[in-house]
């Protein structure tokens, strides 16, 4: 038992100085913004109390709530996409040799590498109704009837914009499972092999399931970051037209450095962290795994 | 898990397709990066005439994106190193060093990571105020670590959990101190854990910019997104420049990228336990 | 045990390293208000550019020969102008021997929220730059310049009584303009030629109408407004204000006595929705979501055929056309009395800025005639009204500001709701009355 004394004192040592990283930065600021919920500032003299006031007005304002539907919508949608997306492109640069599989991941990575708000105003261009390429090559193909007014209209604005989060997740998706796969030992797969198993059946069975933890980290991870995302739905739609694609982020910028409402805004933060972690416990749940060693 | 060649051509035409529609808008900002901007409102996908070189030149001096690129590779550099040594650390403490309340810890400080930035952004501006260093290298260098640790100390605690437990018994009976395990023996085995991390902060924190773009909103120290932001003004964005530090940007993160790519693969454990 | 002790001993001076790295910075810093104890800054990376260091050293020097030369943070360099590198130059230039000028870069995306976290913080900018239209937002938490300028009819006579007055709210003077600036109407001559449209020297929305019915019969789009930029409401507000002039009313209006609900809003409403309507709009049921760059890209192309601009990027659209020449347009009036929408940008001087009365001598250097003129010089609309212009397309744009007409000071709920949701609401959602409704719910509400 000693050397489980030993190992646990080196544990907290090696703890220490990220949690204190942690401490400093995260959990000041939580705590700090937790009570900046209860009260009235504006950033200028000192904070007057509020009571649950902000939180009601929150709860109450048709616009909040909406945003608080959109970014559910957007953060689900586009993490079940670049999941999919990621794991079936890490799966299949498995097959392929090193050089190749090299060149295919930081192609399909690149997405992930550009700035945002320069893939927003692109992707802007792109779903353009009248010179736009979307447009543009539905019409060459004559299916000019399905045109539409991507950007704007009701049905495919918050579409449109999952979309092109898709196209940017997706890459680490398929970094973080490709890592994961790398390090399945080969011999694990050879029995299963050697009793005729094809590619995907070996994945299935073998592959995935092994890997199962890094696909909720990387689900969970993607998840998190789409929740707070804000330069690429703000580049491509402003949060609009009229609030449509509004999102949490965006609101509540606008709610703390616009309007100077930092009490409102604080409160808003609140309960999106209420919101993304019963979302993220929601999906570990789903994902529940075991931990293998190998 | 031998490929059957025809097996492995169907799998190289569909990534070829997904290639083309992932590459496209590179391809734009490329294309425009060498556009004057007025050519390019004019002429929006197609080739230009003749090769703006002048707007990387522009980018470069102008708008000064060499030194917000020293910058960023100094902010981001001392990030990476600091977030993997902290976190390897701290991502082992809790797989594999018994530390009692593991998964609430672990749970816990990545559930603190999910509060919105735009949250966190007042108090932490004012917490850095208020400690005197707003405006400097340690005023993003600082935050974005402890930002940043959450999901590196998850993936490595995620990868530690994968090596044996045998590996360690066998080394402590032979006499190995932890740190010693830990150096040499545990870290070498979770490579993949170490690239996976340093790629993830490196592009993490290359193009951030809501923190940078208030922390180092009125000192002389920017970086690389920050420049980005200074082409677009109140009358309209300046694009073949725009495109053109885009570009520049990228350049780094390909390089890194291909860079640590080799120790992806690096062969792994392979039977680290024998027999 | 001693293996691990040595590691946790070099983790912690890893750690310190990071940190002393972080006061060594610290020191290294241009905020003025740590210069006291700068020290040359000896592990400073190449990046903190060489001004950063000789200001601090200089300011540090400074302190130790002459005794307190003061920083001041000028947030008010405009890069994207040729004349703002220039200006602010010669501002430092001009102080040299009483402040040390730090002259920060805008960040136009980011202005309100590095503005109020600076002021939040107790540490702000001692200048900051900012739209006058939008000054409610930090009413109250800028200094009353009036007092400066009562005390100082030199200073006085540089503005004119219309430009102090959009920078009055409540009674208080809180800021002063740096430059003017408005919208405008650029045109594509030879296409308009060609199609046989002519451009009087003032119209009426129903001649604007015509005019647009004979470009639209020719097949092309006639008009165009971005949506953001905070340019989205341009035809609503140009509207507006020309419906005021027309019933004489327009000091009635700045002063805010017209409600946003009342019968004049409603006139505006309508004219500006019927354009929309009849499809003159780029391009067509995307003309409520279309952004700047793509109404810029259609312009260029010869898609559209007039297009509002900003005034002080008139010049640089209009020589960025290279197919076509482009012409001023005057914007069309609900009635037969022209008002245009001005704006000023402006510079204000926030309450707990570290020293206030030094913050105003370098207003009045910046704002004086010898600075204001390399504005012109450039050709952009300076504010000081003893500087003469002398690029004429410049001249042709400031013409149109005879008629330039200030705004209520609108409060932010407004200015959102005018800049992100009218135009949607207007021509999808529901239509004039829904705006109305939306406009004075958001007036009662400031």
């Amino acid at each position: 038992m000693k050397i489980k004394q030993r190992t646990m004192r080196t544990g907290v040592a090696y703890l220490i100085p990220a949690v204190l990283f942690v401490l400093l930065f995260s959990v000041i600021p939580f705590f700090w913004n937790f009570v900046l919920s209860f009260q009235k500032w504006d950033g200028f003299g000192s904070p007057a109390a509020a009571g649950f006031r902000n939180y009601l007005s929150v709860l109450q304002n048709p616009l909040t709530r909406r945003a608080f539907g959109n970014s559910v919508l957007y953060a689900f949608a586009s993490t079940f996409g670049g999941v999919v997306l990621g794991l079936l492109f890490a799966v299949l640069i498995l097959r392929l040799s090193q050089k190749e599989g090299g060149i295919f991941r930081l192609i399909l990575y690149s997405p992930a590498m550009l700035p945002t708000a320069v893939v927003g105003i692109m992707f802007v261009f792109f779903f353009n109704p009248e010179m736009g390429l979307l447009n543009s090559f539905l019409r060459l193909v004559g299916l000019g009837g399905l045109q539409h007014i991507w950007l704007q209209e009701r049905g495919t604005a918050m579409a449109c914009i999952i979309f092109v989060a898709i196209w940017k997740c997706t890459g680490s998706v398929m970094m973080l499972t490709f890592a994961a796969l790398q390090g399945v030992p080969r011999s694990l797969y050879e029995s299963s092999y050697l009793d005729g198993a094809s590619f995907w059946q070996q994945m299935k069975s073998i592959g995935f399931p092994l890997i199962k933890p890094m696909i909720l980290l990387a689900t969970i991870n993607t998840l998190g970051a789409q929740f707070k995302s804000y330069d690429l739905i703000f580049t491509m739609t402003q949060g609009g037209p009229a609030d449509l694609t509004a999102t949490v982020p965006i609101v509540m910028k606008k709610t703390a450095f616009i309007y100077g409402s930092f009490g409102s805004a604080a409160a808003m933060g609140v309960l999106f962290t209420v919101v993304v972690a019963i979302s993220i416990l929601l999906i570990r749940r789903l994902l529940r795994g075991e931990t293998y060693e190998y | 898990m031998n490929t059957n060649r025809a097996g492995a051509w169907v799998i190289r035409i569909v990534l070829l397709l997904f290639v083309l529609l992932v590459l496209y808008p590179i391809f734009f900002v490329l294309l425009t990066s060498l556009k004057t901007t007025s050519e390019f409102y004019k002429n929006i996908w197609l080739l230009p005439g003749r090769a703006a070189w002048s707007n990387y030149a522009y980018a470069w001096n102008v708008a000064k994106i060499g030194d917000y690129f020293l910058t960023s590779v100094i902010v981001v550099g001392i990030t990476v190193f600091a977030t993997l040594i902290l976190s390897a650390l701290a991502g082992y403490g809790l797989a594999r060093l018994n530390v009692p309340g593991a998964d609430a810890i672990v749970i816990g400080i990545f559930l603190l990571s999910m509060l919105p930035s735009e949250s966190i952004l007042m108090p932490a501006y004012l917490l850095v105020s208020k400690l005197g260093f707003t405006g400097t290298y340690a005023s993003v260098i600082l935050p974005y670590i402890s930002w940043g640790l959450p999901l590196s100390i998850y993936i490595y605690r995620n990868f530690f959990q994968t090596v044996p437990n045998e590996i360690l018994e066998a080394a402590r009976i032979d006499g190995c101190r932890e740190t010693g395990i830990f150096l040499r023996i545990v870290l070498p085995i979770v490579r993949p854990a170490t690239v996976t991390t340093a790629i993830f902060t490196f592009l993490g924190w290359w193009g951030e910019m809501l923190w940078a773009s208030v922390e180092l909103s009125a000192s002389k120290l920017k970086t690389l997104p920050l420049g980005i932001t200074a082409f677009m003004q109140s009358a309209g964005t300046d694009w073949g420049p725009l495109c053109a530090a885009s570009a520049i940007i990228l350049v780094p993160v390909i390089v890194f990228f291909l860079f640590t790519q080799k120790y992806l693969v690096a062969g792994l454990t392979g039977g680290a336990v024998k027999g | 045990m001693r293996n691990q002790k040595k590691f946790v001993i070099l983790l912690l001076a890893a750690a310190l390293l990071v940190l002393s790295f972080a006061g060594c910075a610290a020191k290294t810093a241009t905020s003025a208000s740590t210069s006291a104890a700068a020290s040359t800054p000896a592990a400073s990376a190449p990046a903190a550019s060489a001004s950063a260091s000789t200001s601090a050293a200089a300011s540090a020097s400074a302190s130790q020969t002459t005794g307190e030369k003061p920083a001041i943070k000028f947030y008010g360099k405009c890069i994207e102008y040729t004349s703002g590198p220039m200006m602010t130059d010669a501002l430092e230039k001009a102080l040299a021997d009483k402040y040390t000028i730090d002259s920060i870069q805008i960040d136009w995306s980011n202005m309100d929220t590095v503005i109020r976290t600076g002021i939040a913080s107790n540490d702000p900018c001692d200048i900051y730059n900012y739209p006058a239209s939008s000054m409610a937002n930090f009413a109250d938490m800028a200094v009353d310049l009036m007092p400066y300028l009562d005390a100082d009819p030199e200073f006085k006579a540089y503005f004119s009584q219309a430009e102090l007055d959009a920078c009055t709210i409540d009674g208080k003077l809180v800021c002063l303009p740096w430059e003017s600036n408005f919208s405008v109407i650029l045109g594509n001559k030879e296409a308009l030629d060609k199609i046989g449209v002519t451009i009087p020297d003032a119209w009426t929305m129903d001649e604007f109408n015509a005019a647009c019915a004979k470009i639209k019969a020719a097949g092309l789009y006639p008009f165009t407004n971005a949506t953001d930029l905070n340019r989205a409401a341009w035809i609503y507000r140009n509207a507006i204000l020309s419906v005021a002039a027309a019933e004489g009313k327009s000091q009635d209006f700045t002063d805010g006595n017209i409600s946003l609900g009342s019968d004049e809003s409603k006139q505006a409403l309508e004219a500006t929705k019927a354009l929309y309507d009849n499809g003159y709009m780029y391009p067509g049921e995307g003309a409520v979501t279309v952004k700047n760059d793509e109404a810029k890209a259609a312009f260029y192309q010869g898609k559209v055929l007039m297009m509002p601009e900003i005034a002080a990027g008139a010049k640089q659209t209009a020589d960025g056309a290279a197919d076509f020449t482009t012409v001023l347009i005057p914007w069309p009036s609900v009635s037969d009395k022209g008002a245009i929408l001005g704006g000023m940008n402006c510079l204000f001087i926030p309450k707990n800025a570290k020293n206030i009365d030094a913050a105003v001598e370098v207003l009045k250097t910046y704002l004086s005639a010898d600075i204001q003129k390399i504005h012109a010089d450039q050709g952009y609309i300076p504010a000081n009204v003893n500087v003469q212009v002398s690029d004429p397309f410049v001249q042709k744009v400031m013409a149109q500001a005879e008629t330039f007409k200030a705004e209520p000071p609108y409060s932010s709920a407004v200015f959102d709701y005018l800049n992100n949701s009218l135009t949607a609401d207007l021509v999808l959602n529901g239509g004039v009355d829904t705006v109305i409704q939306n406009l004075q719910g958001l007036e009662n509400a400031g």
